[in-house]
């Protein structure tokens, strides 16, 4: 599987290469993506074709540290520092809506001023509480049937996380923080009773804000019939289909997005995919769709494999970071789910949700590294892989 | 490591396995909704979408020049810019009409009703000034920078539906040079008058759609600005008329009007062979820059729609009709009654002076009015009649030029009335335009053939290729050749002395022409003291190359065809040849010499191709407080300098276009009329 890995044998431990070239061709292909979707938008807006380009790069090589970082630092150090770090996550989340550090951009209170730096804690946040849940289901085991023991607690921890994620508001990350939460508790043995019961009440309760807040209602309607709404409320959604559609099999050819020319809103961050699809067509979604699948069936290879319950579900939880916004993502441009800020992970400018993804992947590399796939050949990577392999 | 955290269990493994069946669930739903979309639906939805990007922009042509026959540029496009709205989509009206008002020179009324019409698009303004334009631009600029770049449809900017378009705007860069030729332009570019308007179709050029990619705010992407189009570019006309000899005509026939104080004039220059035309001034003339501050009059090219009475000059007509019928020898004498000739109890002719017996040649030589008469008479009105349609009197010339008069014959045969055949013959109950009178005089210089006359020479595309040439064309032979060459020597004698001009024979050359001093009807009767002067004739007399015709209107002081036309025709005429290149014969300077065809001019074969000729001191009739020190035109717009130079005299030649950023001679320098200057323009982008 590894045979230059193995090559290298004792010294420098073997990392899952796979897992390593898919995020780097990820990152890179983002950061082509993203100066081509920018590139006009940035010279009318900031007199600079480069704007968003030199910023992300910039981040990409933050990022790349702390991918080294993650993959060096032994995973059940974690363990020990779970509560502090979910602790400044906590902090940090509280620190946007404080003006003086916080940044408020189009009345949304979702990032920190660092300097030159911009960080948007929520992308780090979801780091802690992976971790944390990591760390409490590989102690609980057993005793996760137990509502009380298995279910309450994380809830708590987590709703408060989501909670002020929602609030910021990024409605988009909350959700998907949910999901994986709850994806999580039902890997790591809570009742599907529970998890069920919660989720029933929770889109009874999401049903009720979005019908009783007009504005949330007609983007669900926007989103039903988005030829229909196609002036206003459906029309990022109308543009990014037409974006998509006019690629075609074969793309029209790189750099000659048309929806870029500011007919579709959003078009280097939550939508960049749409002009992807454009330029390259359906064999360049597949592309996308491969590196990610690739990425995510590594992930969860290095989640089967790992050593212990605790890198299981980390793994688990940090694949499900990145492959869970990149399914929503991708479905949300072309149609399948209603809109929402959701970037695509590596893809979309955004230099946090770059680093804390390239970290993940770090952490990931680290626990692949420790598993015991000697011991025994795991059974071989089931669905995503079969599927795109064509 | 941590002992206390063994492997997870089989359970745990089975949920991460289903875990990742649900993920690939959503992969292959995504890869068949992709696949629905670009592939099935692909076709239609890049329709759809180039539907939305896409816009059909009409491209608005560029009128052709119009070009003197040496590639002068009589007539050319410049580019502007006008402002354009769409009213619809503008949603704050006050506001934009504010603060555009100042800029573009409106009041912030008048301009919010501009913007409030009904109409999807709307003219703003026309044609903006250099620095309106750059005003406007600025405003444009800052309107970026106050909103950026919109997201989406409905952040489109009231400022977007509101911008500049460009446009070709017709300009003549020497003035009034040839004005009434060259005709004049509507704002739209459609030719309403002389060569502008009759040459239209080949000027006006090709509207063009074509699609351009807009972007969201509605600006255009890719705007491939190229200077101009060539495939909206109409063709280029060229003239027979030349630029040196046409100045030289006006130049002169305004010395001479200014000098007698006449009302207006005449002159026309035709190469007799060919039957092009080298001049065409008339005055009052207009600049055709500036046309609208003109009178009618001056607007309209009189030598061909404006017929008159031709008088004495019409004699040479009967005298060549009644030589080529062989009713008469040149050596027939008839007796001119001393002066007044009674036709009938009421019917008198007078000559001015009385003459007894008069051969053919003085008749034309002394301009008697009874041996005219006489004349005709031997002719006879069916022979005559034919004669003179013959010449091309009483129909059109086919120049093909807007409002040609025909002038009027009438029927000699079915006329009784002895007083008006014999009145004829001296040029009254008759009318022509000098036009159809240059043609028939040049028949008697190319041997008898009346040539059909030309103004345009060839019609160029804006590549360069010839789409259409227009070759000398004979319409017929009126006199036998033999006639023809009578009738120069008969002419030449009116040069002579004791003839009607002598003072119209330029220096070295001999001259074959007639005089005419014209009553001008005055309502129903002939006027004693309103008269058109005429001198029409051609150089050398023997062969000649130039058939010249001078026409001047009411002349004060002096009212004679010999007095006051003949000089004109002499300046025209002498700097005419020199600029063609032929110069007098030197040894042979004897002036008048009695015998035609002694002289022979040698075309000088070095004559510069394009010749600089240096004319006398000038101050044109227009100039009211001439400049004498040259201004700062710096930064202004041609039509500002061409008001400012207008008062100088000087003779300009422009560059470029916009605004002008260089000047010859420097500003401050002492000027005189008549000099040259260079202006350098430059558009402010």
């Amino acid at each position: 599987m590894q045979p230059d890995a193995k090559a290298q044998t004792a010294a420098p431990p073997h990392y899952d290469q796979i897992l390593q070239v898919s995020a780097f061709s990820l990152a890179a292909l983002g950061i082509t993506m993203i100066f081509i979707a920018s590139n006009v938008m940035a010279q009318a807006q900031y007199q600079d074709p480069y704007y968003f380009i030199k910023r992300q790069v910039m981040y990409a090589g933050l990022g790349v540290g702390a991918l080294l970082l993650g993959r060096r630092i032994n995973y059940h150090n974690y363990k020990r520092w779970v509560y502090r770090i979910l602790l400044i996550a906590f902090i940090g989340l509280l620190l946007v809506f404080f003006p003086v550090i916080g940044g408020k951009v189009r009345g949304a209170a979702r990032w920190l001023k660092l300097g030159p730096l911009t960080l948007q804690p929520s992308e780090f946040a979801k780091l802690a509480v992976v971790l944390f849940l990591a760390y409490s289901l590989a102690r609980k085991q057993e005793k996760m049937k137990y509502f009380g023991i298995g279910f309450l607690p994380h809830m708590i921890v987590a709703g408060v996380f989501i909670a002020l994620i929602g609030k910021e508001p990024d409605f988009g990350t909350a959700v998907t923080l949910a999901a994986i939460v709850f994806t999580m508790l039902f890997v790591g043995g809570t009742r599907v009773t529970h998890i069920l019961l919660f989720l029933g009440l929770g889109i009874a309760l999401a049903s009720l804000l979005v019908m009783r807040d007009p504005k949330k209602f007609a983007r669900i309607l926007s989103f039903l019939d988005p030829w229909k709404y196609g002036a206003d409320l459906g029309y990022q959604l109308k543009q990014s289909l037409l974006a998509i559609g006019s690629g075609g099999l074969w793309g029209l050819g790189p750099g000659q997005s048309k929806a870029k020319l500011f007919y579709l809103p959003d078009a280097h961050t939550d939508f960049i995919l749409s002009i992807f699809s454009e330029e390259m067509g359906f064999l360049g979604f597949l592309l996308v769709l491969a590196l990610f699948v690739i990425l995510i069936s590594r992930g969860i290879l290095v989640s089967l494999r790992a050593p212990d319950a605790f890198g299981s579900y980390l793994a688990l939880g940090l694949t499900l970071v990145i492959g869970l916004p990149a399914a929503i993502n991708m479905g949300v441009v072309s149609g399948i789910f209603p809109t929402k800020g959701l970037s695509l992970p590596f893809l979309s400018y955004g230099g946090s949700s770059l680093m804390a993804n390239l970290l993940a992947v770090g952490i990931l590399l680290n626990i692949s590294s420790q598993s015991k796939h000697l011991a025994k050949p795991p059974p071989p990577k089931p669905t995503p892989a079969g599927e795109k392999k064509d | 490591m941590n002992p206390v955290n063994p492997e997870i269990g089989k359970w745990v493994r089975l949920r991460i396995l289903l875990v990742a069946l649900g993920l690939a669930c959503i992969g292959l739903w995504l890869c068949g909704r992709f696949f629905y979309l670009q592939a099935i639906r692909g076709p239609d939805l890049r329709e759809e979408a180039t539907r939305e990007h896409q816009k059909y922009f009409p491209i608005l042509p560029v009128r052709g020049m119009i070009l003197d026959r040496r590639g002068n540029e009589l007539a050319i496009s410049t580019r502007v810019s006008s402002v354009v709205a769409h009213p619809s989509q503008i949603k704050n009206v006050n506001r934009l009409s504010r603060e555009l008002a100042p800029i573009l020179g409106f009041k912030t009324r008048e301009l919010k009703e501009i913007l409030t019409r009904a109409r999807p698009f709307v003219w703003v303004k026309r044609h903006l000034t250099p620095e309106r334009e750059e005003a406007f631009l600025a405003w444009q600029a800052a309107q970026d920078q106050k909103t950026p770049a919109g997201k989406g449809g409905n952040a489109r900017r009231d400022s977007d539906a509101i911008y500049l378009i460009p446009e070709a705007r017709r300009y003549y860069p020497q003035q009034a040079l040839a004005g009434p030729v060259l005709g004049f332009c509507n704002i739209d570019d459609e030719g309403l008058e002389g060569i502008e308007f009759q040459y239209d179709n080949y000027l006006y050029g090709k509207p063009k759609k074509c699609t351009k990619l807009l972007d969201a705010r509605g600006h255009i992407v890719v705007s491939g600005e190229k200077v101009w189009d060539p495939d909206v570019m109409g063709h280029n006309v060229v003239l027979t008329l030349d630029r040196t000899l046409q100045y030289i005509a006006e130049k002169e026939l305004a010395r001479g009007i200014e000098k007698y104080h006449a009302a207006g004039g005449l002159a026309l220059v035709v190469q007799p062979q060919t039957g092009e035309i080298l001049a065409m001034a008339q005055s009052p003339a207009m600049d055709p820059n500036r046309q609208a501050q003109y009178s009618e009059e001056a607007r309209r090219n009189r030598n061909l729609t404006h017929a008159l009475e031709p008088g004495s000059a019409f004699k040479i007509f009967i005298a060549a009709s009644a030589l080529d019928a062989q009713v008469v020898k040149p050596s027939d004498k008839f007796h001119c009654e001393n002066g007044v000739y009674r036709l009938g109890p009421k019917e008198v002719i007078h000559d001015v002076h009385p003459y007894g017996t008069l051969t053919v040649q003085q008749i034309v030589q002394k301009s008697s009015n009874i041996g005219a008469a006489k004349l005709a008479n031997r002719t006879g009105p069916e022979k005559l009649d034919h004669y003179l349609r013959s010449f091309g009197f009483g129909r059109p010339t086919n120049i093909f030029f807007p409002g040609e008069n025909a002038g009027l014959l009438k029927n000699l045969r079915l006329c009784r009335s002895p007083i008006d055949r014999a009145t004829l013959a001296f040029g009254q109950g008759v009318s022509v335009t000098p036009l159809q009178m240059t043609m028939a005089l040049s028949a008697m210089g190319n041997d008898g053939v009346l040539m059909e006359p030309l103004l345009v020479k060839e019609i160029v595309s804006a590549q360069g290729e010839k789409v259409e040439e227009f070759h000398p064309r004979p319409v017929r032979r009126v006199l036998s050749q033999q006639t023809a060459q009578t009738m120069l020597a008969i002419m030449e004698t009116v040069t002579q002395a004791g003839g009607t001009a002598p003072l119209a024979v330029p220096e070295g050359f001999t001259v074959a022409g007639k005089t005419g001093t014209a009553q001008k009807l005055v309502g129903r009767a002939y006027s004693h003291h309103k008269f058109t002067a005429v001198f029409m004739g051609m150089v050398p007399a023997n062969k000649p190359v130039l058939a010249i015709s001078v026409f001047i209107d009411e002349p004060k002081g002096a009212i004679y065809g010999g007095v006051v036309a003949a000089p004109v025709f002499k300046e025209i005429a002498a700097q005419s040849l020199r600029v063609l290149g032929y110069y007098p014969a030197k040894e042979l300077k004897q002036d008048n010499v009695p015998v035609l065809a002694s002289l022979m001019p040698t075309p000088a074969v070095a004559a510069p191709a394009a010749p600089e000729f240096k004319q006398p001191p000038l101050k044109p009739k227009t100039s009211k407080e001439p400049l004498h020190v040259m201004p700062d035109l710096r930064g202004l717009t041609i039509r500002q300098v061409l008001d400012l130079l207008h008062r100088s005299g000087l003779h300009c030649r422009f560059e470029g276009s916009g605004m002008a950023v260089g000047q010859e001679p420097s500003p401050g320098t002492a000027i005189s009329p008549g000099g040259t200057c260079l202006v350098k323009f430059q558009s402010p982008s």
